[in-house]
């Protein structure tokens, strides 16, 4: 009896593929080569990773995904639906209709995305083009508190949502639900894209002008108790807090351009990257909390994004190219910074609070808190935007304006006065600090 | 062919290989909802907190329903016009008078403006009900009648023996109206969604799934 490999994977997936190909080859007993990609099929693999990424096992973040992921039990995120909804962005001439960009009308154009039916390596060139896809294209929560962002350019500017007539509106996408309904949701590109220097959404660029508390605030009907209002007030522009109940632990958005290099995932150093696969898994769980535990994203999704951001790295400056623009900064840079931002990779192990002495609230905080802030990397720091864990500064000038760190400063972000800690660099002569700066800023 | 099915005939072909040599992958995982498709399979596959709320087509009375529509009072004086007058109205648009800050978000309600979006499901469009301030929830601000989403306004919209329910956050706003039924997977938070860990724990309504489940309800967003 023959197997016809194409027929069967067309019709049973890859699944089906698998079983033709083993029936095909008479089921040899030698053992099965090594899975190339074990975190889509290995549980125990998925496991192990997740264990020793972990950096504080004690915090909140960990218990939960202890609890849930990989466990082999009831409770197992495994054992959740498999969600890949049909969508679509949300393009921008919608926003020139009267009314705006209706919230809840899915054109026949809307679809999942195309998973590919097998992953050869975790280089497969399908999954970056999926992870692109799915970057911008993938709901990642559902966000009914933009619709009122959806009347008008200026509304959705209002809440510094991008507008860009090839992308959309702010990365946001319609999808249709189980239950019939559609909804507006975020996708990766909601926070993670925003334009250049030219003007161009650039992928990985963090959104510092997003709004969301505001747009919380705004939405009809709701009704948050005054404290927590008072908090999302406080986020601002570029900052968020998806870690607690209370909204009392802003973040600034992250910039994911130089996620190659990084050793520790999230501001607090709540991972270290044991493999690609640690990035892969924190995706997988930050789309199933994003959804309220009910669904959980096709890991291939998962795979594919965390492959698409690596590739992202590829756009940034190299050092080489910022040490032609400032000579005397790069070696001023080699001399004082790369204890901590060490070439390549521009990053190293994460600091304790008491010796970085920014502001201690995330390191300490009982959902992800490790007691240190991850060291980023410095590869694209000159077109980030805001800087440090909190985006209180604005700019790489203002974390060498030797006057920041007193009561006079008058460039702090999200509040006022000085901006303790990270005081590198601020006793350096003027000239060094200058051409620091501009190494800095070419990178 | 629909996910359900595929699965269906997957674990077969599976199960058929199974016999000749050990080991498989199955890549799709169960209970696939691709599409937004309703997933019958879900229930069976979830595994999460599988408690004692529905079986056997039976629908535990859950804590809050709503059996009839309800009328809500207004929760503000009326605003009055420039002139000190009442504030008369055909439309919302008629209530952005000279554009002055005090008029912005007015409603009109009975040809009146009025700082309340709704006093009864009349008010609403389609798909949304008029939720009280009362039954708000979630704390003291803005707290005005407001349309929120609604899949079923009371619970004879739902199937028989059927509940319509509010959907809460971890912050007791209510989100909208949905119709408990026998696909949930939980109906009273505390008995049914016990085996979670972390804080927000509660039955919340999915539409990523279409039915009460328990999961993370979030207090903001």
């Amino acid at each position: 009896m023959r197997f016809n490999l194409k027929v069967m994977v067309r019709s049973f997936g890859r699944a089906g593929a698998l079983v033709g190909a083993v029936l095909a080859t008479g089921c040899s007993s030698q053992r099965p080569a090594p899975d190339p990609v074990p975190y889509l099929d290995d549980a125990s693999f998925r496991r192990s990773n997740l264990v020793a990424s972990l950096v504080n096992p004690g915090n909140s973040y960990s218990t939960l995904r202890l609890a849930h992921y990989a466990t082999g039990d009831s409770n197992d995120w495994d054992r959740l639906p498999e969600w890949n909804p049909a969508a679509e962005p949300i393009a921008a001439t919608e926003l020139d209709a009267d009314g705006g960009a209706p919230p809840s009308a899915l054109s026949d154009a809307a679809a999942p995305l195309m998973l590919p039916e097998s992953v050869v390596s975790p280089d497969d060139p399908e999954l970056v083009a999926l992870g692109a896809q799915a970057f911008s294209r993938y709901p990642t929560q559902l966000a009914a508190y933009f619709v009122t962002a959806l009347a008008s350019r200026s509304a959705a500017a209002s809440y510094g949502l991008w507008i860009d007539d090839v992308r959309g509106v702010g990365g946001l996408v319609r999808a249709r639900m189980a239950d019939g309904s559609v909804a507006v949701a975020l996708t990766c590109s909601t926070c993670h894209a925003a334009p250049g220097a030219e003007g161009a959404i650039a992928p990985g660029l963090p959104n510092h002008n997003l709004n969301i508390g505001q747009a919380i605030l705004d939405a009809p009907g709701s009704a948050l108790d005054a404290a927590t209002a008072r908090a999302m007030v406080a986020w601002g522009p570029g900052r968020l807090d998806v870690t607690t109940t209370t909204g009392t632990e802003p973040a600034r958005i992250p910039d994911l351009r130089p996620v190659q290099w990084l050793t520790f995932l999230q501001q607090d150093a709540t991972l270290r990257v044991v493999d690609p696969t640690t990035l892969a898994i924190r995706i997988e769980t930050l789309i199933i909390t994003s959804n309220n535990d009910v669904v959980r994203p096709p890991r291939v999704v998962a795979l594919g994004l965390a492959a698409y951001l690596a590739s992202l790295a590829a756009a940034l400056p190299s050092p080489t190219a910022a040490a032609a623009v400032s000579p005397q900064g790069a070696a001023v840079f080699a001399a004082q910074c790369t204890g901590c931002h060490a070439a390549p990779d521009l990053t190293g192990a994460p600091v304790p609070l008491s010796i970085i002495g920014t502001d201690p609230t995330l390191g300490l905080s009982a959902v992800r808190g490790t007691g240190t802030y991850r060291v980023p990397s410095l590869h694209g720091v000159g077109s980030r935007g805001p800087l440090l864990h909190d985006g209180t500064l604005p700019s790489v000038g203002a974390m060498f304006d030797s006057a920041r760190t007193t009561p006079s400063f008058t460039g702090k972000l999200h509040g006022s006065g000085a901006v303790a800690g990270h005081t590198y660099g601020l006793d350096l002569p003027d000239g060094d600090r200058a051409a620091l700066i501009e190494f800095l800023e070419a990178l | 062919m629909r996910a359900s099915v595929r699965h269906v005939v997957g674990m077969a072909v599976l199960a058929l290989a199974a016999g000749h040599c050990s080991g498989s992958t199955n890549r799709s995982g169960p209970g696939s909802s691709t599409d937004g498709a309703p997933n019958a399979n879900a229930l069976e596959d979830s595994g999460l907190c599988e408690g004692t709320a529905v079986g056997d087509g039976a629908v535990p009375v859950p804590a809050e329903h709503r059996p009839a529509a309800t009328t809500c009072p207004l929760t503000q004086p009326l605003p009055t016009s420039a002139d000190g007058g009442a504030f008369t109205c055909d439309s919302a648009a008629d209530c952005a008078g000279d554009a002055t800050p005090a008029y912005e978000g007015l409603s009109c309600l009975n040809h009146q403006c009025a700082d309340d979006e709704c006093l009864s499901d009349s008010d609403c469009g389609a798909g949304t009900v008029c939720l009280c301030s009362a039954d708000a929830g979630g704390g003291d601000v803005r707290h005005l009648n407001a349309c929120v989403p609604a899949a079923c306004a009371v619970d004879s919209d739902c199937g028989p023996n059927e509940y319509c329910s509010p959907n809460r956050t971890y912050c007791g706003e209510v989100t909208g109206y949905y119709c408990h039924g026998v696909h949930d997977t939980c109906v009273d938070p505390t008995t049914d969604c016990a085996c979670l860990s972390g804080e927000g724990k509660a039955c919340i309504y999915a539409p990523q799934v279409g039915y009460w489940v328990c999961g993370q309800s979030v207090c903001l967003g």
